[in-house]
């Protein structure tokens, strides 16, 4: 399975990436870290459904960091 | 009731505020940050909204670099404290509120020191003082952008030049000119701006913004939960979670949302020239009146905000604002307005002043009304005296 997933530290990071992500024409939507990916903390993710290569390259771009990313099942 | 005590918090609040308020406490009152569940989610947008607004208002590098703080007292405190440590030296402004003045003083038993750069009508001069002012262990600079009781304006721009060339860190406490006077924090040498979210951001009480422009970061001074990096003991040391420990007050922020962008719709340029197109007036008017004692030169907008300081002669400042109040049904501050610096630089540390701040929801009508009570008090003060005795 394809990655799908942005892991952030913080809720504030996760929401300026989904604003540019969609001012890029890429969508998300803003999930709690699943828990199994979680480390015992608790952060946000973007779960990025497509464009996931552009969604990368965005967030680099406009220098935003990011925890990891991973793949998780869409239902 | 006529307001003219915006300095000390703006009313009335535009009704986009009070409704996003009540909005927020019937509909969105779960906690930000902190859940995933639907309604903690549309918290949490709530506040990046503001966020991102309030990074935009003051062209700050993003919205994590707004802090939201309780007022503007906790925001300086936040830098004043979370900065300086012993051995280290400050500088303030002879205009400083008790907001600034006080946390120095208090950390002289942690062995900081600071000193006080006269202000003066001449920007030269006043930039000279805190150049003199400045020491190899100056480690801040701290600030107001107007003084609070009598409107003057502090040439920050230059001061933040200054402070860039000698490596020292800028703070300046905007609490008075937010939301009149244009501020833009990429364009300055200014590193961290403080200010309340309820006066001329027109948010609730209870809402203070610190927007950072540094890379040099204070310490935190409160730590607790975040709702991020949970398993770590530690205060985390991203932005803004390193300062915003514990609830945040979410109805507030909802509330200074709206009222951000109620000023940033008006502008501030508009804002600014309304207020002091009606400052003008008042003092005008004020001026014509024998027994009124005004301590600056008439307002103008690039030097001052329209904050207007007075006495009546034979009254104090106490008994003038307790006539309006009881007689008349006006609002305003009267006493030393936290500002004790301030008033022994202008001469008024015994009879403290009349203070009248206006706001976009003040009127010429209110403004001439103002003035003919006073007129009629200076004209009857023996007498009136006696209402400002009577309880």
């Amino acid at each position: 399975m394809e990655n799908n997933l942005i892991m952030f530290n913080s809720v504030t990071l996760a929401m300026r990436a989904r604003e540019i992500l969609g001012k890029n024409n890429v969508f998300s939507s803003l999930i709690r870290t699943p828990v199994n990916l979680r480390n015992r903390s608790c952060g946000y993710s973007l779960f990025v459904k497509s464009d996931f290569a552009k969604a990368i390259e965005i967030l680099s771009k406009n220098r935003i960091t990011y925890l990891g990313i991973a793949s998780v099942d869409a239902q | 009731m006529i307001y003219f005590d915006n300095g000390a918090t703006t009313f009335p609040k535009p009704r986009s505020v009070v409704n996003a308020v009540e909005r927020t406490m019937r509909y969105y009152g779960a906690n930000p940050g902190r859940s995933g569940h639907k309604m903690s989610l549309k918290a949490s947008e709530i506040m990046y909204d503001c966020r991102k607004n309030a990074a935009e208002f003051f062209n700050a590098d993003s919205p994590e670099n707004i802090v939201f703080a309780y007022n503007c007292t906790t925001a300086l405190n936040f830098v004043i404290k979370g900065i300086l440590k012993e051995g280290d030296h400050a500088v303030i402004s002879s205009l400083e509120h008790n907001a600034v003045l006080r946390p120095l003083e208090s950390m002289k038993e942690n062995g900081v020191e600071y000193s006080i750069a006269d202000y003066s009508p001449d920007d030269e001069e006043t930039i000279d003082n805190f150049r003199n002012a400045i020491r190899p262990n100056t480690k801040l600079v701290i600030c107001t952008h107007a003084s609070n009781v009598f409107g003057v304006k502090l040439p920050v721009e230059r001061i933040a030049a200054l402070c860039r060339i000698h490596g020292v860190l800028f703070c300046v406490d905007a609490a008075q000119t937010a939301g009149v006077v244009p501020i833009s924090l990429k364009d300055s040498c200014i590193d961290f701006l403080c200010t309340a979210g309820h006066k001329g951001l027109y948010g609730p009480m209870g809402t203070g913004i610190l927007a950072i422009n540094s890379e040099i970061l204070p310490e935190s001074l409160i730590q607790g939960g975040t709702g991020s990096f949970s398993s770590d003991r530690k205060q985390p040391s991203i932005l803004p979670d390193r300062y915003e420990s514990g609830t945040p007050n979410l109805p507030g922020i909802a509330g200074l949302n709206e009222g951000i962008k109620f000023v940033m719709k008006k502008t501030e340029r508009n804002i600014e020239k309304y207020e002091s197109d009606l400052a003008l007036r008042l003092y005008q008017k004020l001026k014509k009146i024998p027994g009124v004692l005004l301590y600056t030169d008439s307002p103008k907008p690039h030097r001052s905000v329209p904050v207007i300081s007075f006495n009546i002669d034979g009254l104090d400042s106490e008994e003038t604002s307790t006539i309006l109040d009881k007689r008349f049904n006006i609002a305003v501050r009267a006493g030393l307005h936290c500002a004790p610096l301030a008033h022994e630089f202008f001469g008024t540390q015994d009879s403290g002043t009349v203070r009248t701040v206006l706001s976009v929801f003040s009127t010429r009508e209110q403004v001439d009304y103002f003035a003919s009570s006073i007129m009629t008090i200076n004209k009857f003060k023996k007498e009136l005296k006696k209402v400002a005795i009577d309880i």
